[in-house]
């Protein structure tokens, strides 16, 4: 290692907070750019199934409908 | 057939940038804003600033420079925007001439009708501004190839943008950038000038610009109004 | 250009099943691991190695060790403007569906890069010149590269028909594909009329090999990066467009029985 000790090595002769806010600031940017997309697409399938499932249930509606609409009408 | 096939292809651009011309002429107040405005900002400078002259000398050259922008900007918006709602885009875009000719005709007029004034109008703010003796010719000069960069460049993003309600704003977000080169050299064109140095090679620079926009734009700007003004 | 396709020999099949937004969501679920562990190695040896064993800079000290991030955001923020660019055209030419995707997904991406360029380029400014913002020439142009990307993004979202975003914000990229050498050339231009460079950031040519070699590995390390969040945008936009289709439903109900 360049640096003596890790004091130093945070220190870096006074420029630490340069440098590890520049990592720090980096690094939260690439975390994002990777886990945004991740939580996304499981919204997103979550999604394709709550359309599927509105779908089933409007074809299920329609289907228990049409046998009551016969049935009021022999009344 | 070839000599009927060039003559085609010119009458489509003289034929744009006739009509262009004469529909300018009919609307001259609305044609005539860009310059107003091009004045009026000029005298919110002294006032924001300094009314010093030694001071305003200094920023003359920038400061046309970048009103100069932002008037062609301001204009640049509606070149296809009228064509578009009664509907001559479409008719353009059917015709069986080449394109980018009917689109350099408009922009050729686009250009005449501000850039143009916009140019001649500058000597006159540089005066306001107290701008060196030397810097009046470079300014002339990079102003009017400059705003013809301007002007082609702006069509592009005028086509991209031709269909969209609030097309305007987002036309000066896409071009802003694009102008950058453009105000660099235009403006080191004058300091160049101002400082005795030989105000040339930046003019140059403008001028490949220019050659190289005239190449290409019309034929960016045809690509962008083929996707978009059918949505 | 539609008719272009019509001629291609068939052994351009795999051209084609390339562009099936199908096969690439499940071939890239396979690449996905591989790549993701790759940056991940890459990128902590050349952080490690660039913050903790490379010798510090003569004129600039330990600041300096902000080059292994400032440089590779700022060289793949440039590439990935390209890359976007380059996507854009494969789709105007081929009619490609997932270039368009590949698209719409770098542009966030760039942007990204292209603003982590620009905040370590402001903290490198302060102890090097004193101040946080400098019109340098490199931050210049970084600033005018987050604008054209902004205007990529901006053009997207404006229009309702996926068809017209596409075309249109790919025809707006290549035209700043022509510019950005022309804007880099300028702005150098610029920067040494107004100011005679005093002390440059990134002399790479002169830069030790101990120095450098942390600089490699931290660009191939983001270049890795960049592979692996592209691919996950990818992904998900193709899910967002295709997301009528029979393939993604069963893949949709799969995941929510498993």
């Amino acid at each position: 290692m360049y640096f003596e000790s890790i004091e130093a090595l945070l220190n870096m002769s006074g420029h630490g907070v340069y440098v590890w806010s520049s990592v720090a600031v980096t690094l939260a940017a690439m975390l994002w750019l990777v886990s945004a997309p991740l939580l996304n697409h499981r919204a997103l399938l979550k999604e394709v199934n709550r359309d599927i499932q509105r779908q089933q249930d409007r074809e299920l509606a329609l289907k228990a409908t049409v046998p009551t609409d016969n049935h009021k009408e022999s009344h | 057939m070839a000599i009927q096939g060039t003559r085609k292809m010119d009458s489509g651009f003289a034929a744009w940038l006739r009509r262009d011309l004469l529909l300018a002429y009919r609307r001259r107040g609305e044609v005539a804003s860009p310059i107003v405005f091009f004045i009026m900002v000029s005298t919110l400078i002294p006032l924001g600033l300094t009314p010093e002259a030694a001071q305003l000398a200094k920023v003359a050259a920038g400061m046309i420079w970048i009103m100069a922008l932002l008037a062609t900007l301001l204009s640049v918006d509606g070149l296809f925007a009228s064509d578009y709602q009664d509907g001559s885009l479409e008719q353009m875009l059917i015709t069986p001439q080449l394109l980018p000719l009917p689109i350099l005709g408009k922009v050729t007029a686009h250009w005449l009708t501000t850039g143009l004034p916009l140019t001649l109008v500058s000597p006159l703010l540089g005066l306001m501004m107290s701008l060196p003796s030397a810097g009046y010719l470079p300014l002339l000069c990079s102003l009017a190839l400059g705003t013809a960069c301007l002007s082609l460049v702006g069509a592009v993003g005028a086509a991209l943008t031709v269909s969209l309600r609030k097309g305007g704003l987002l036309l000066s977000l896409l071009v802003m950038p694009l102008y950058m080169p453009v105000i660099i050299f235009g403006t080191a064109t004058v300091s160049y000038a101002v400082d005795g140095v030989n105000w040339l090679p930046p003019l140059a620079i403008l001028g490949a610009m220019f050659a190289a926009s005239v190449a290409l734009c019309p034929m960016a700007a045809a690509g962008a109004l083929r996707v978009t003004a059918s949505n | 250009m539609s008719r272009l396709s019509n001629w291609l020999p068939t052994n351009w099949q795999w051209f084609n099943r390339l562009g099936s937004p199908r096969w690439f969501y499940h071939r890239s679920e396979r690449w996905l691991p591989w790549l993701s562990l790759a940056a991940l190695l890459v990128l902590a040896t050349g952080l490690v190695w660039g913050l903790a064993f490379a010798p510090e800079d003569a004129k600039q000290g330990n600041s300096f060790r902000i080059i292994y991030i400032h440089v590779p955001a700022a060289f793949l923020a440039q590439s990935g403007y390209f890359i976007m660019a380059i996507a854009g055209a494969i789709g105007l030419i081929w009619k490609m569906k997932i270039s368009y995707m590949v698209m719409k997904a770098a542009a966030p991406i760039g942007a990204a890069l292209t603003f982590i360029a620009l905040f370590t380029g402001a903290v490198w400014g302060k102890p090097t010149w004193g101040a946080y913002w400098v019109w340098d020439a490199r931050i210049t142009s970084m600033l005018i590269l987050l604008f054209l990307y902004a205007g990529v993004m901006a053009l997207q979202y404006a229009y309702h028909s996926v068809d017209a975003a596409s075309k249109a914000s790919a025809i707006l990229a290549l035209v700043g594909t022509v510019n950005i050498p022309i804007i880099n050339k300028s702005v150098d231009w610029w920067y040494t009329l107004h100011q005679p460079a005093t002390i440059k950031l990134t002399s790479a040519p002169s830069m030790h090999m101990d120095m450098f070699m942390p600089l490699l590995v931290m660009i191939v390390g983001f270049y890795l990066f960049y592979a692996v969040a592209l691919i996950l945008h990818t992904r998900n936009e193709i899910l967002r467009r295709e997301r009528k289709t029979s393939w993604v439903r069963e893949l949709a109900t799969a995941k929510a029985g498993g």
